[in-house]
């Protein structure tokens, strides 16, 4: 048995089969103009493009990442200047290819995760995300699985509880960081092979609009 | 585990006649406590110690022997166990071993791991259940067996009953400190069982919560632990006695450094403490963080029936340790402000001094100091009867002009004059120090719950109030 730790696009997917909304995302492999053209048409605009590469971990510090593409052209623009900085960065870098994805607009950063405790098996994580997150330790954990009555005491011990009374201005959805749970802890009963779900930020939003998975990583306990 | 807290006959080897001694204390308890069984020490050079006749070995013992206690230097082990092998292949009685001596396994040296090893050897093949080693043993003060060697200082006779309190700690120091404090309470608390299981070389935390959970007389379960190998068992095993009865557990290892002594200590590998924190919330378990807190918790819950709700009214005779125990509410996690009816507050009125404060702020009175006993029963009893009212905080000061014994008496009257299914809990709180210990010991001799500080009994009150509204939710659930 080894772990095997999915690229984001593999991740997302599998949240997506699971009921949770992920940023919608394309793999371009060629950067031609009908590839250009199809994916700007599902994805719409602004998007963001970033390489897909086991071999480049760290994207911004390689220049590979462009935010707030508006046009074609600008996708296509992106897309050569993202393929160039990673074989500047590493000649011999394996890469799948560019990802393009929906640039999705900054709300409340949430995390929500699974980790494997050695005595007590796969534990469930939620709490503010985000960049503060290990400043902050704003998280509760409970082992899965978890009733809707843990979930519910779980975001009770998090400032996000306070969040969904409202704060300036905006009321989150307590109903459905609830939901999310209860979907990630069904989700980890159903595959015991799971060992590790890392959703930072899970980004909400005070209107209305869905939250949503902005960045996953999923890693599950694969056979050799 | 019947024959381990009801055996018939106790062989001690290890006995002494020097009375600073383990050997010496384990057998004075016994004694003390009246044990009616037959108690056979062993050491080679005496005759006879405490009244008991004394033997040389234990296969020379010729009686029934269901229980032995190890008590003597652990290098002495192998020697014990040929002798024991040699009882069991004639005899084969011996069911239990408590093995109290500290350096075996827990050292993490060979010879210590060796010595266990030695134990376990001959238990396992006799089929010889085994607490320990590094442990004080087992008190049943029902049966009256107490294999330990701690002295409490307070003589036996002052105790009342045996409480339904059964106390298991992974430590034997902390056991102890346990029991003394306990002991030293204004009314001694007498623990129902007592187990100290040390490094859990056979029996450990699952094997004594599954004998515990069906055993009538223990009502609460109290731990001490620093870890526990099997955290899905334990945590299933919590899981299911959680909804019969209340389990306290102190956990240590909170800090990181704390975990890294716990797992130099007892030898057990502690896990993330975050992690128990989660389970024991999810499953029921209450946690508490001090040894006075863990006590508090126990009594309450043994002596007292649980809330219905969260709403905690505070009824107070003085207005600084009012205001102190108003922030001590308002920080509890479970506890809410009742809102009392406006007849509740009339009669409230006419039952104090005209100065008293009723109800300002909300689920809060003070009937100053100047009230007098019938002031504090006849306003307690108004409180307890009105149905937005879960639990109470009572306070008290006691000023010299109060006389204590008649307010002590008048309260425990009224206590016993509320019919059992409308029964709710109240802490009282007699402040404080020596002064008032003839009221409280008087309140306590009757079942009431006292403390001497207000921040204690919100402690046992929200304790108390997070177990019965978890036992709620998952009456509710089925």
């Amino acid at each position: 048995m080894a772990l095997k730790a999915y690229n984001e696009i593999e991740s997302a997917a599998y949240l997506a089969e699971n009921g949770i909304c992920t940023v919608k995302s394309r793999i371009l492999t060629e950067g031609s103009a009908e590839e250009i053209a199809a994916a700007a048409a599902e994805l719409g605009f602004p998007a963001v493009m970033k390489i897909l590469s086991d071999d480049i971990l760290h994207k911004t510090d390689a220049g590979c990442v462009v935010l707030n593409i508006r046009s074609e052209e600008e996708m296509a623009a992106a897309y050569e200047k993202i393929m160039a900085n990673a074989l500047a960065f590493r000649a011999d870098a394996r890469i799948q290819g560019v990802v393009a994805e929906q640039m999705i607009p900054s709300g409340l950063e949430a995390l929500v995760g699974v980790s494997t405790d050695p005595q007590f098996g796969q534990v469930l994580m939620v709490g503010l995300g985000g960049v503060l997150v290990e400043l902050l330790k704003a998280v509760s954990l409970r082992v899965i699985p978890v009733s809707r009555a843990d979930a519910e005491e779980m975001l009770d011990e998090t400032p996000l509880a306070q969040a969904c009374k409202g704060l300036r201005g905006s009321v989150y959805n307590r109903e459905e960081i609830i939901d999310i749970l209860m979907k990630v802890s069904a989700m980890v009963e159903k595959d015991p092979a799971i060992r590790e779900i890392d959703i930072n930020p899970l980004m909400l939003y005070g209107d209305g609009r869905p939250a949503t998975a902005v960045d996953a990583v999923v890693i599950r306990e694969v056979e050799n | 585990m019947k024959k381990l807290f009801e055996p018939d006959g106790i062989a001690i080897a290890g006995a002494s006649t020097n009375p600073t001694k383990a050997g010496y204390v384990a057998l004075r308890n016994m004694k003390e406590k009246e044990y009616p069984g037959k108690v056979y020490p062993i050491n080679p050079n005496e005759t006879e110690i405490l009244g008991y006749k004394c033997y040389k070995a234990l296969s020379e013992i010729e009686g029934n022997v269901d229980l032995v206690v190890l008590i003597m230097p652990a290098r002495l082990i192998y020697d014990i166990m040929d002798d024991f092998d040699k009882r069991m292949e004639e005899k084969h009685d011996v069911k239990y071993i408590v093995c109290a001596a500290a350096d075996y396994a827990e050292t993490q040296t060979e010879e210590g791991v060796r010595r266990q090893a030695r134990l376990m050897q001959s238990a396992e093949k006799y089929g010889v259940r085994v607490i320990g080693p590094n442990c004080i043993g087992v008190i049943d003060n029902r049966t009256k067996v107490d294999t330990t060697f701690v002295d409490t200082g307070v003589p036996f006779s002052e105790f009342g009953e045996p409480t339904g309190i059964t106390f298991i700690s992974q430590s034997g120091a902390l056991a102890s400190a346990v029991l003394m404090e306990g002991a030293g309470r204004v009314f001694p608390v007498l623990y129902n069982k007592f187990i100290s299981i040390g490094n859990m070389a056979d029996i450990d935390f699952v094997d004594l919560l599954e004998y515990l959970e069906n055993d009538d007389t223990t009502k609460v379960i109290g731990m001490y632990m620093e870890g526990y190998r099997d955290g899905r068992k334990l945590a299933e095993t919590l899981r299911r006695i959680t909804a019969k009865k209340p389990v306290v557990i102190l956990k240590v290892g909170r800090s990181e450094k704390g975990s890294k002594a716990a797992n130099s200590h007892t030898g057990s590998m502690a896990g993330a403490d975050n992690v128990y924190d989660a389970m024991f919330k999810q499953y029921g378990v209450i946690r508490v963080d001090t040894i006075d807190e863990l006590i508090d918790t126990m009594q309450a819950l043994d002596a007292l029936p649980l809330p219905k709700g969260k709403n905690h009214f505070l009824y107070s005779q003085a207005g600084g340790p009012g205001i102190y125990c108003t922030d001590a509410i308002a920080a509890a996690k479970n506890l809410e402000t009742p809102l009392v009816s406006e007849e509740t507050k009339e009669r409230l009125r006419a039952s104090q001094l005209p100065m008293a404060n009723i109800c300002s702020p909300e689920g809060y009175a003070d009937i100053t100091a100047s009230a007098s006993v019938a002031n504090h029963v006849d306003g307690l009893r108004i409180v307890l009867e009105d149905d937005a009212v879960d639990s109470v905080t009572f306070i008290t000061v006691v000023p010299t002009f109060l006389p204590q014994i008649e307010l002590a008496n008048a309260l425990v009257e009224m206590e016993k004059s509320i019919p059992e299914d409308r029964k709710k809990p109240v802490y009282y709180c007699v402040m404080a120090g020596a002064y008032t210990a003839p009221a409280r010991k008087i309140m306590e001799e009757n079942g009431l719950c006292t403390f001497n500080t207000p921040d204690k009994a919100v402690k046992a009150a929200d304790n108390m109030t997070r177990y019965a509204l978890y036992r709620a939710r998952k009456a509710g659930e089925e």
